[in-house]
């Protein structure tokens, strides 16, 4: 964003943030239980449990670039 | 102290910035004029480059030294222009000969500056003076400009919603965790041990809400810095690089 720009007038903007987090969340919990996410996928289900949250957290956390990647995975790289 | 610069590094420069040539160093309060016009019209930027043709050749400022030009061209600045302007001095020389070019930058705040209490604006290839209605119409138009109204309040509406939803990520997150039987507080359901999904979307919303708060800080750091100081933070720069 441009700093001439008041953050401000884009308020809601942050406050999807949590929401898009929660998205990226559940779909890369989906994808961690369903094996495709290996991080601690072989592991007992107590700690298995735990690698939802942190695979979970860190899609939330980077659900921007995470979105990013997936645009250019499926629609190929953008036109010059 | 004034930046010295290569000709070629200059020229670029001010090719993408709108500029007025000003031939003779003599020409102190024509080149003013021009730079406090040029910083009332809607680009709030410009230069004027002292010494110095439109295709870059060197004139030059004259045989004295850049030092004592530089420091004249400052108390002029600081004597003539008001509010207070913060211009940036360079120079580059070529055959001996030195230019001077004085830049500077109108923050959000300042709604307008006077040269010799007179107000100007660029209009196309010259520039005209403020009539005292038109200066308070700009006055009262301006302060607004790029600044949201009821910003603080939308800021707390943004800081309680990521805030909230961070708690109540952690919330979800702590009572999974805890052990169902006797529940730690028991008015409080507790989800079932085997929800993933539940797990999954607090997880992701903590990141979320993480991410929320950091660009939030940074972005409003960014214009707050900008507004006050009318220039682009270099830490910031480097961070969104």
């Amino acid at each position: 964003m441009g700093d001439d720009f008041d953050p401000m007038f884009v308020w809601y903007l942050y406050a999807t943030k949590p929401l898009t987090g929660a998205v990226f969340g559940f779909l890369f919990g989906l994808l961690q239980r369903l094996g495709l996410v290996p991080f601690l996928a072989h592991t007992a289900e107590s700690e298995r449990v735990g690698g939802v949250v942190v695979v979970a957290a860190l899609a939330g956390l980077l659900s921007e670039t995470v979105n990013e990647k997936l645009y250019t995975a499926f629609s190929g790289p953008a036109k010059q | 102290m004034a930046k010295r610069m290569r000709l070629e590094d200059l020229m670029m420069q001010l090719a993408h910035q709108p500029t007025k040539f000003i031939l003779r160093i003599g020409d102190q309060e024509e080149g003013f004029k021009w730079l406090t016009a040029m910083l009332n019209s809607d680009g709030r930027q410009g230069n004027v480059a002292f010494g110095m043709q439109c295709d870059g050749t060197i004139v030059g400022v004259g045989s004295r030294n850049p030092d004592e030009i530089l420091q004249a061209l400052r108390n002029q600045v600081q004597s003539t222009i008001n509010p207070p302007l913060s211009c940036a001095f360079k120079t580059a020389d070529c055959e001996g000969k030195t230019d001077v070019v004085v830049s500077a930058r109108r923050p959000l705040h300042v709604p307008l500056y006077e040269y010799d209490r007179r107000a100007h604006v660029r209009k196309g290839t010259s520039y005209r003076t403020l009539a005292m209605v038109e200066k308070i119409a700009l006055a009262r138009v301006r302060p607004p400009l790029g600044i949201a109204g009821g910003r603080i309040f939308f800021l707390i509406v943004i800081l309680l919603c990521l805030l909230g939803s961070s708690g109540l990520a952690l919330y979800v997150l702590l009572t999974m965790s805890a052990p169902p039987n006797p529940p730690a507080v028991s008015w409080i359901p507790g989800p079932p041990l085997n929800a993933w999904w539940l797990l999954a979307v607090a997880g992701g919303m903590l990141g979320g809400c993480a991410r929320g708060l950091w660009f939030l800080t940074l972005d409003i750091y960014g214009f707050e810095h900008r507004r006050r100081t009318g220039r682009s933070s270099a830490w910031l720069k480097q961070i969104y690089k």
